[in-house]
């Protein structure tokens, strides 16, 4: 009754779980269609725990933060709104801000918070370049523009929650310059994003 | 809203200055709240942070990947077959019901008789007296506040079953949020997860816990970050 080309045509109208958007794999977490969940984790997990581990420097407390950040987004899914950012950043905005809330007892500031960004290795590995999109890319190419004092103050700020007045005792610089520092960095990434964006 | 005043009307250029930290989630206290005041009604400057916030976002995109440890995948779903979004949705519907019933409680008890709202993140506790006509033990009322600003109102009733209703101000907090409390003993327990925006303003849910153990009451957004706050 179905013909060959009636199988092949029916393939071709359900994409494979791995060929989904984003948009479109959080979608169909948020209504429960099977198999969404293990796709979900397995196409976010290294970010996801990569980011809390870097952040918390723990396995067991970044594994506990990387679930936690999961079970937050599928319990917002049916509410993600995809014109206030992609899924990647809204999940990784999950996960930095359970990481902040785990350390809420404060480690020593990094010594080398910018190492975060891995402006030295822009390919991030076989697995990292199929994933890293091009707006990551072109970010990644802005902020190694920004003078190192400005980079470092707006990592502590974007990665660790750190807010200028904590940036300037710990680097002990005046309260001014730190408020500086992240105020220029962002305003000169804005400018160098917008640039490349128009240039490309 | 109170607390933007000690900063006066903030200008544009003043906002689109600050913008930067306010992107990467760093501003507070007054100043955020003056922020968040003229963006009530500037829509540039409102594209502006928008802007901003999205890129501060996107620098996580840069952040270092890392294996997860082996049997990360089966303990994640055996945790969300446990307890996550099903119990979450389940708790959504509970609390749809329970607003109107504190609602309605409300205005048998506190609002009734009186009940003042005072500032301060403290809460201020209803006479037992007052309560005893609903067989409720003890009602406390206190701001919910985020560095300072007020942001909505909290209302722990201790009786049978004991609840917590609050409202929150949707011009400045908007989305899903998530109600958490610390307890005095140190956990952390969520309650549960409601919408603000639009009409979405109220929501209750009923306690497991003795109301006398709750330390704090936090509300996170989406992205888990803290937009108030209120403590015993």
């Amino acid at each position: 009754m179905v013909s060959t080309g009636g199988d092949v045509a029916l393939m071709r109208r359900r994409p494979a779980v791995d060929d989904l958007s984003d948009e479109a794999l959080l979608n169909g977490l948020a209504v429960g269609e099977a198999g969404m969940d293990v796709a979900f984790i397995r196409r976010f997990q290294r970010r996801v725990y990569g980011l809390a581990f870097n952040l918390v420097g723990d396995a067991a407390l970044a594994e506990d933060v990387a679930q936690e950040a999961f079970l937050r987004a599928w319990r917002h899914a049916p509410v993600f709104d995809s014109r206030r950012g992609s899924v990647a950043t809204w999940l990784l905005a999950i996960t930095r801000n359970l990481a902040i809330d785990a350390l809420r007892l404060r480690r020593a500031v990094p010594t080398d918070p910018e190492s975060l960004v891995g402006l030295e290795d822009d390919a991030q590995g076989p697995d990292g370049a199929a994933v890293a999109s091009d707006a990551a890319t072109r970010l990644r190419r802005a902020i190694a523009t920004l003078p190192p004092d400005q980079r470092r103050a707006l990592v502590l700020a974007a990665f660790y929650g750190r807010t200028a007045d904590e940036i300037s005792t710990s680097e002990g610089i005046p309260l001014g310059t730190a408020k500086t520092r992240i105020r220029a960095g962002m305003q000169k990434l804005r400018l160098a994003m917008i640039d490349q964006g128009s240039g490309s | 809203m109170s607390g933007a005043g000690h900063l006066g009307r903030l200008s544009c250029a003043e906002v689109q200055d600050m913008a930067g930290e306010m992107g990467v989630g760093v501003l507070v206290g007054i100043e955020r709240a003056a922020v968040l005041e003229h963006l009530e009604d500037c829509g540039s400057c409102r594209a502006v942070v928008e802007d901003m916030a999205e890129l501060g976002d996107s620098l996580l995109l840069l952040g270092p990947e890392e294996e997860p440890p082996a049997g990360f995948e089966s303990r994640l779903l055996q945790r969300a077959q446990e307890g996550g979004p099903a119990v979450a949705r389940r708790r959504r519907r509970v609390a749809v019901s329970l607003a109107g019933l504190a609602v309605a409680a409300l205005g048998a008890t506190g609002l009734a008789l009186g009940l003042a709202v005072s500032g301060g993140s403290g809460f201020q506790v209803v006479p037992a007296s007052a309560l005893h006509q609903v067989g409720g033990r003890k009602m406390a009322v206190a701001v919910l506040s985020d560095h300072g600003a007020a942001v909505g109102q909290a209302f722990l009733y201790s009786g049978s079953p004991s609840w917590l209703f609050m409202t929150v101000d949707s011009e400045v907090v908007h989305g899903p949020v998530t109600c958490e409390v610390e307890t005095t003993s140190g956990a952390t327990v969520v309650l549960g997860t409601f919408q603000v925006g639009g009409s979405y303003h109220a929501w209750g849910s009923t306690l497991a816990m003795a109301p006398d153990d709750i330390k704090t009451i936090r509300l996170v957004d989406a992205t888990h970050r803290p937009v108030g706050s209120a403590a015993f």
